[in-house]
Formats: structure tokens, sequence, C-alpha cells
């Protein structure tokens, strides 16, 4: 419980000089329960707390919808209020965020995608009659209880609490893989003008296309909010080692990491998405390595509370986990066809993996973007 | 005049007879071509560039099938990972392509230099398309003023035939 400060106690006796006046005892009035209510407080004064809506306890929410809410002293004692406080404050970590944007930045013809994400503040009241929790987005599926306490001159307080009901997708396995974990990796030839060899993870067939790995959102969306979904992939390490005329070369010389090309990640189909690396192999060079490690992530993003006025930030995507996988290829140049495989003259070792679903409530980071094309070499 | 109302309906069934066995054959069984799944357009939103300036184009496939099929994309979007990109200058010589464009056409590069890609098979559903781009000055030389003639290529997803895309005249000034 907080102390009245010098301050306070200041304030006191020149109210109980007022109360004494008026021939009423402030040490006797008491502390009503205070009320919280609901939506967004864009001008951040009390008048909320007189024409605002009162906050049903529960309140039935999704992940990435935008919370907002407000306690209010009762406006009979605001005057009297010396302390206010949320507790916890933030909520705790790891289930909910204030924000999370990504933003296209073009230059000439290259788009880079970066990530902004923020931490809830903690909420730090004055003594006015309202004081706005700090706006957040829930992460995580639960039930999460949240207290508004005030404390008058005359040391009496109250609290009010308001309690929220989380829901988000489900399921156990929300991504589900296919991928060949024997003859994944392939040389083969690609293109018609000519045809050229690549070095190429898409040795799993599904529904009949070779693709290197696909992955199938297998989420099932909370009653009364289908959202939509995305995926986010994230480039752990990806590296590509050549023997070629000037010897041993690193492309490029550190591994890179960043966001995979796009953000969102494209889709294949409304509920699967693939990828298939792959790197041009060239007449000069006598080996190729590749290795490669990644996370794919699936995004939700619920429809917004019809409430919510606040426009495209009434909701945001949360991540509902991701699975880690990655391969690896080694080509070596026979320079003979007769030695190569698939009418080209290389031969390939290799291997690949794909980790469990995990599920989880941390977003994918990044802070570049690694596109496709040409990589150069040290 | 009934001998000639015989024939004119003896000419009629044979007519209706032999339309209905052309339907019934399917273009491979007969020997003629398939219908290509896809048809090919390239634009530029300029067509009067700046040396040196980016030279974008936008290639759009669609799906001319009466049914869904998968294509191929790299996720960049960038077109040279699954179309050949060909451009002439107004003698009809092919422009020199660069050392990265070198690459994807299997040459040797000048400069130690590897091209990764990522492709993803995409569902398109008839009628519908999808699109990919190319800055045609990373792909080629474009060092001189004049006009460069653009056309891109790539094999059909179900037919495995060459489907080409129209023309388009850019003109590039000093």
């Amino acid at each position: 419980m907080g102390q009245p400060s010098r301050q306070g106690i200041a304030l006191f006796s020149v109210r109980i000089e007022f109360w004494r006046s008026t021939g009423v005892s402030v040490v006797a009035i008491p502390a009503p329960v205070p009320q919280i209510m609901s939506g967004s407080n864009p001008q951040g004064t009390s008048a909320i707390c007189q024409n605002g809506t009162i906050a049903q306890s529960p309140l039935n929410v999704y992940v990435g919808q935008k919370i907002a809410f407000t306690g209010c002293v009762p406006l009979s004692v605001a005057d009297l209020a010396i302390s206010e406080s949320w507790s916890p404050t933030p909520p705790t970590q790891g289930t909910a965020i204030a924000s999370f944007v990504v933003t296209p930045v073009t230059i000439g013809a290259v788009t880079t995608y970066q990530e902004s994400i923020t931490d809830v503040s903690p909420t730090v009241c004055g003594t006015t009659q309202n004081c706005d929790f700090n706006s957040f987005y829930w992460t995580q599926s639960g039930s999460y209880t949240l207290s508004f306490t005030y404390i008058l001159i005359n040391g009496k307080q109250n609290s009010s609490t308001v309690t929220f009901n989380v829901s988000g997708p489900t399921g156990s396995n929300m991504i589900q893989t296919t991928m060949n974990t024997t003859g994944d990796v392939q040389i083969q030839l690609v293109g018609t003008t000519p045809p050229t060899p690549k070095l190429i993870l898409n040795g799993t067939s599904v529904n009949g296309v070779q693709v290197g790995i696909e992955f199938t959102n297998n989420a099932t969306s909370p009653a009364g909010n289908t959202g939509t979904y995305s995926w986010v992939q994230v480039l752990n390490s990806t590296q590509t080692h050549l023997l070629a005329n000037a010897g041993l070369l690193s492309c490029p010389l550190a591994p890179q990491s960043g966001l995979d090309n796009f953000y969102p990640y494209p889709p294949a189909s409304p509920t699967t998405t693939n990828d298939s690396p792959n790197n041009v192999l060239t007449a000069n060079l006598g080996e190729l390595q590749r290795s490669f490690n990644a996370n794919m992530y699936l995004m939700w993003k619920p429809t917004a509370d019809p409430a919510c006025t606040d426009g495209a930030s009434c909701t945001i995507p949360v991540p509902l986990g991701s699975v880690n996988w990655g391969w690896s290829g080694d080509a070596i140049n026979t320079l003979s066809t007769t030695t190569g495989v698939n009418g080209t003259t290389w031969k390939l070792s290799c291997g690949t993996s794909a980790n469990a679903f995990q599920a989880s409530s941390a977003y994918p980071r990044w802070n570049n973007t690694v596109i496709n094309g040409n990589v150069t070499c040290q | 005049m009934g001998r000639i109302n015989n024939m004119s309906n003896f000419l009629t069934y044979a007519i209706l007879l032999f339309t209905f066995a052309i339907i019934s054959v399917k273009p491979a069984e007969s020997g003629l071509p398939e219908k290509a799944s896809v048809s090919i357009t390239i634009s530029s939103t300029r067509t009067d560039i700046k040396l040196g300036s980016p030279l974008p184009i936008e290639i759009t496939l669609l799906n001319t099938s009466d049914h869904a099929i998968v294509v191929e994309q790299d996720i960049s979007r960038k077109a040279e990972f699954v179309y050949t990109i060909n451009v002439f200058e107004a003698s009809g010589r092919e422009t020199p392509k660069t050392d990265y464009y070198g690459v994807h056409r299997g040459q040797p590069p000048k400069k130690p230099m590897i091209v990764e890609g990522s492709s993803i098979q995409v569902t398109v559903q008839a009628g519908k398309i999808i699109k990919d781009y190319a800055d045609l000055n990373e792909l080629y030389d474009i060092s001189q003023p004049g006009k460069y003639t653009i056309q891109v290529e790539r094999t059909d997803p179900t037919t495995r035939s060459v489907v080409k895309s129209n023309s388009i005249v850019v003109t590039v000034t000093s």
C-alpha cells in the first residue's frame, strides 16, 4: 500500500480545514468502488469516466485485438485521491505486446521490410480521476486479471478488477511439414535456353508437385473469429562455399540471416506454402556446398472488435509458433555427364532436417531482409 | 425434290457427325498441339527511360485453362528465376547480359559470385493471374541510348511447350 507523500500531508491539512469549515470530517469519508471503462481514451481526460462504457468482467477477447481500458476514481472522492495504480503493469512478460509493425522500404527496385516490436511499458498513474492503462495486444491465450486501486488522502482505499478471457487458434501441431529426409536435395536441369544445372531442394512430391518442403496450416480458429493466417520465414543462417579457380570462397564471407525476401511469406494456396531453395551451378566451379537453416512462423490476425475505432491498429498478427528446418547439399563437378546425374556433370552428397512444430508466442525477429539473387564471394 | 431433301438430310447428319468427332478427340490424341494453359503479358510503366535509371517490367501470367494449375515463382518474385528474358537492340542484336543474368543462363561470371533462389509452387485458379517483376538494368548491359525490344518466355506448366509474351519497345535516352 502506498504511503501519503509530504505533499499529500500538506494537502490533507488544507482539506481538513475545508471539511472542518463545512462540518464534515474527511477522516470518515469512505472510498467507493472504482470503475473500469473499456475502450481507447485518445484525449486522456476523465471524460471517459462519465461518458465511457463500463467494462464487463470477464471480457471475452482474442489475441491480437487492441486492448484499451481506464480506471476511474468515483467523482465524489476524485479530489481526495493521492495514489492510483494498476497491477500487474505491464502484463506478465510474454503474454502481451504494445505494437508490432512491419514497414516496407523501397529504394530503387529493391524493397526491404523493417520490423518494429514494442514491449508494453508500465502504466504510471497520476492523481486525476482517470488512469488509462497503456494499450496493448494479448499475444497468448489464457485468463488474465488486472486490478485498479486508489488511495484517498485519509488512507482509505478500494480496488476493482477486470478479467480478460483471451482466445486464439488451437491445435497440437499447427504447422504440419512434409519433407523427404532422403533424396530431397537434387541436381536438376532447369529452364529452356539452355537448361541450367541447379542444386535444389525439391525431392518431395506433394499432390503431384515437387517441392523442398511444404508447410500446412492445421490451426483451428477460435469460435466467433475466423481471422486470417499468414506465414513469415526468418533465415537463421545461409551460406555457400565454393571451390573455384580462385580457390576456396565463401558466399558471402559470413552466413546471412534475416527475413526471407517478403513479408509475409507468399502463400501457395489458402492453407499451404512451400519452399525449394536452390543454387545455380556454373561450369567454372569445382564444388559448391550450401548450408541453410530457417524458421517458418504461422501468424494469425483476428477480425477487429466492432467497438474498436482505431482503424488498422485495432488488430495485429500474433505468432502461433514455428518450425525450425534446414538442409545442406554438396555438389561436385565431375566434368563428365557420364559420372554426373540427371544429364549434368554434377553429383552430390546431402542432408535435410525438419524439427517438430513448437507452439510459441515469440515474434519472428529480423534486422535485415535477405533477397534472392546474386551473392558476392570472397 | 424428295431426292434433294434426302441428300440434304444426309449431308446435315454427316456434318454433325464430323463435328462431333472433332470435338470428341482431345488435341493430344489428334496429334494437334495442346492449347497452352497460360498466357504471358509484359508491360512497363515507363517507355521513355533515362540511361542508368531502373528499367522495370511487370510480367503477368494468366491461367487461360478451365482448371487450377500450379506455377513456379521465386519467392522474391524476380522474373529472371522462372522466365527467359530477351532484350534486343534496334539492330536486332541481343543486348549483352550482365554477369548476374549470365549465371542464370549457365555462363560463368567474370567476378566470383553465385545466384541463390527459393522457388515456390503456387496454385493459380482458372482465370486468375500472378505477377513477377524484373529490372532490365540488372540483367542486361544497357549502356547505349536507343530503342530496345523486350520479350519473355517460359515453359507452360501443363503442356511443357514454350509460351512467349507480347513484345514491348522502350526508348532509353542519354
